[in-house]
Parts: C-alpha cells; structure tokens; sequence
C-alpha cells in the first residue's frame, strides 16, 4: 500500500474524522476549541476555560520561603492543616495580600489594562473592575478574621497577620531570618 | 452508545457530583460561605475580566440570597437530574459550575484546573441526541488525555524534568508552611526525610512526568483505558504523599475512561 494511502486510512479512523462524518456542527465546536487552546498556550496566556497545564515546571528559587503566621484572640490558627479548598482560599489569599502591600498596590494588571482599553475604551472603568481597591485590601485582616471565625462569636475579635521569611539548613530545619505584622484588626468599642 | 451506559454515566456523574458539593460546603467554600472577600485576582484572564467588567462575582458574594440559592442550586440540580434526566438541569448545573470555578479562582489569586474536571464532564449531558452525547463524551476523554501529556511536556519544555535539584526546591517551597507550623509532627519528618533524600525526590518528579506521558497511548486506543486510570490513581495518591496535593477533584475525568 502506498503511503499516502496508509496515512488516508489512518485518518479515517481519527475521531475528528469521525466526528466530521457523523456531527459536522460539534466538528466546527471541537476544532475552534483545539484551535483557541493552541493560540492561548503559545500566547502564554491562560483564559479560562483555555489554561495550560504547566503545574511544577516552573523553576523557582527556595532560598528563603516566606511562611506566614495568623494569631485569632491571640490563639494560632494553622491553615497548612486546614481542608484543601479552604487552605488554598486562605492560603493564597493572604500571599495576595502580602503582594499587594509590600508592592504599594501595584498590579501587573495595569500595563494589561492599559494594552487592551486601546481596543475596548473606557479605561477608568476596567481599572476600577479589574484592578484592587485599596481601602478594600486594607480591609482584608477584617474579612479573613471573619471567615476563620465562621458563625462562632468571639469574645475579642482580633487578628494579628505575620510574614516570616525562613532558611533551611542542612538538616531541613527551618529558621527565621526575618519577621514582620503585615496586618490586623482589633475591634473598639 | 448502550442506553445502560449512558445512564451509568449520569448515576456516577451526578451521584460524584453531590458528594462533591458536600464536601466544598464541608470545606466552607460555597458561594454564601466565601463571606464576600476584599480581594480580586482576575489575573489576565479574558473571561475572568469579562465577569468583572459585568460585576458578576461581587454581584453573588455581596449578595447572600443569591449566593445561597446558587448553593442550593448546586446541590439540588444533580439530584433532580437522577430522579428525571434533563438537558436543561445539566445546562444550568454547568452554568453554575462555571461560575463557582470562576469566582473562586478569582477571589483565592489562583486557577484552578482541578475544577476544570466536573465543569467539563458535565457538558456531554447538555444533549438529549445520544450519538451528540457519545461524541461529547470521547471529546472530553481527549481533553483529559490531552492535559496530562501536556502537563508532561510543560516539564520537558521547561526543563525542569532535566534539573535534578528541581523536586527538592519545589518541595522546599511547598512543605514550608507546615514544616513551619508542625516542626515536630510524623508528617513534618516524612516531608524533611523527602528533601533531603535529592535521589528520591528526584525519582517520584520523574516518575510522575512518565505517568502522565504515558496518557499519550489514549489517544491511538482505548484498550489500555482502564491501566490509564489505574496510573492516574496511582498518580494521585504519589502528588498527596509527596506534595500534600489533593487530586480528588480530578476524579470526575477518570469517568470518561471507565464508560
């Protein structure tokens, strides 16, 4: 058999072939998808429900993680040991947070909003959509200390927020080599 | 496609579905229990900032009524859909389903793939034509097998996979905060005997690239389907172990590979 043949043969077989053959209009669906998923990989850019599945590739450097500490009525709360969805919300919240004001409320976001407005306009209103409001993060300790508490009435609601960056040493014990309050609220009467 | 098939797809599907929201809400992550957070993450998501620029996400959480009856909805949707099979239940559970990934990625600062499992699946049922829905099925078993060979070739391409270092920082980084929070605990030890055990570590990063390249058979057969999904178990069960990463949510694409 020649080639060209074998590779006719092959492609009948395929389920987009088969697909065309049987559902032309799920055909057109499933290739524009293939199509949007390969342009939004090799653009970088994950737009949902296009994302890359690029999870633990990325070399990052671990010199000196930070770790952070969250005190409610002056008792720990570990949310490492938390439930997974819960300790990604809090988890990943509060790295946010830190982000956002050590870097002065600065977003990457903004130079992307600046791009995209040129094409869609009005770009006062995509800022205040798409980007933090300040006084809202500052509200941020209040928001966590309230979502930990969950439906309990605390005595003294207080949060204090910690940052610690720490070093390993050879024997993968952990040390402080710096500490900071980056947030908290205590209730006034 | 077998009609007992198609309804042994709806009962795991569906049934999986439950229990999923179960433990979201166990979790204190619904809508009405996210307690309408200060702090966005659209990232530069196009369909993230379109929800935003609609004000959707702010429009559920600030909203506790509305919030709540999504919660309800997500809840009861799957059940009414076991008791009648209808399209218009599994569209609008699809809907919501969107809208729950979406406003939890955008108010924990991450996305997270593992809902892409339950959002996906769901969509075969949007279909009363059985051969639509058989086509919709195997398309969504080429996405699965599609993001674990990519995952793979995400490693390779980067060049992580060649970094013999690269588990352990990764493991550093990770285990950080309970290393930090549990020095003393069996798990805190099980953690620091993994970063310092380099060829270990090493192993299970290698061990894990293979598994998911290995996903690449699907595409040219589905005899090997069922040893997909015992690699993926085992795949799973290795990221808990090593990372304390949980898969389970992952779980509802190994359906397409068991019917």
């Amino acid at each position: 058999m020649q080639p060209y043949v074998q590779l006719i043969h092959i492609m009948r077989k395929t389920f987009l072939h088969q697909l065309f053959d049987t559902d032309k209009t799920l055909f057109a669906i499933v290739c524009t998808f293939i199509l949007l998923q390969v342009f939004f990989t090799f653009k970088g850019v994950e737009s949902f429900p296009f994302v890359n599945w690029g999870m633990y590739s990325e070399v990052k450097n671990a010199q000196s993680p930070l770790v952070y500490e969250i005190e409610v009525e002056g008792k720990k709360v570990h949310f490492s040991n938390m439930i997974d969805c819960k300790k990604s919300l809090v988890g990943q919240s509060l790295s946010r947070y830190d982000k956002l004001t050590s870097d002065g409320f600065a977003e990457k976001e903004a130079a992307v909003i600046k791009k995209r407005s040129s094409f869609i306009g009005n770009e006062s209103y995509i800022s205040k959509c798409i980007l933090n409001d300040s006084a809202k993060v500052k509200a941020y300790p209040f928001w966590l200390l309230q979502y930990l508490a969950d439906m309990r009435l605390l005595q003294n609601p207080e949060i204090e927020i910690k940052k610690y960056s720490v070093s390993y040493d050879e024997n993968v014990n952990l040390h402080v080599m710096s500490s900071k309050t980056i947030g908290g609220y205590e209730y006034k009467q | 496609m077998s009609t007992s098939n198609n309804v042994k797809r709806a009962k795991y599907f569906f049934g999986m579905a439950i229990v999923w929201v179960l433990y979201r809400f166990w979790g204190n992550t619904l809508f009405s229990q996210l307690n309408d957070p200060r702090i966005i993450t659209p990232d530069v998501d196009n369909s993230f900032w379109l929800l935003q620029l609609l004000q959707i996400p702010e429009f559920i959480t600030s909203n506790q009524t509305i919030a709540t009856l999504l919660d309800i909805s997500m809840l009861f949707l799957p059940m009414l859909y076991l008791l009648k099979p209808n399209r218009w239940y599994a569209m609008f559970f699809s809907v919501v389903l969107t809208l729950y990934n979406s406003c939890f990625s955008i108010y924990s600062g991450h996305h997270f793939h593992s809902l892409l499992g339950i959002v996906f699946v769901s969509i075969p049922f949007w279909s009363d034509n059985l051969k639509r829905r058989e086509n919709l099925w195997h398309a969504v078993r080429y996405y699965f097998l599609f993001s674990m060979v990519s995952a793979a070739l995400w490693k390779v391409g980067r060049g992580a996979i060649f970094d013999v270092n690269f588990m352990t920082e990764t493991l550093k980084i990770q285990h950080a905060q309970y290393i930090f929070d549990f020095p003393e605990s069996m798990l805190s030890s099980w953690y620091k005997w993994l970063i310092q055990s380099q060829a270990v570590a090493y192993g299970f990063y290698i061990a894990a690239t293979i598994i998911e390249l290995s996903f690449i058979v699907g595409f040219f057969t589905k005899k090997f389907d069922q040893s997909l999904l015992v690699l993926f178990l085992i795949f799973a069960i290795a990221n808990l172990v090593a990372m304390g990463v949980s898969s389970f949510e992952l779980i509802f694409f190994l359906l397409t590979l068991l019917f």
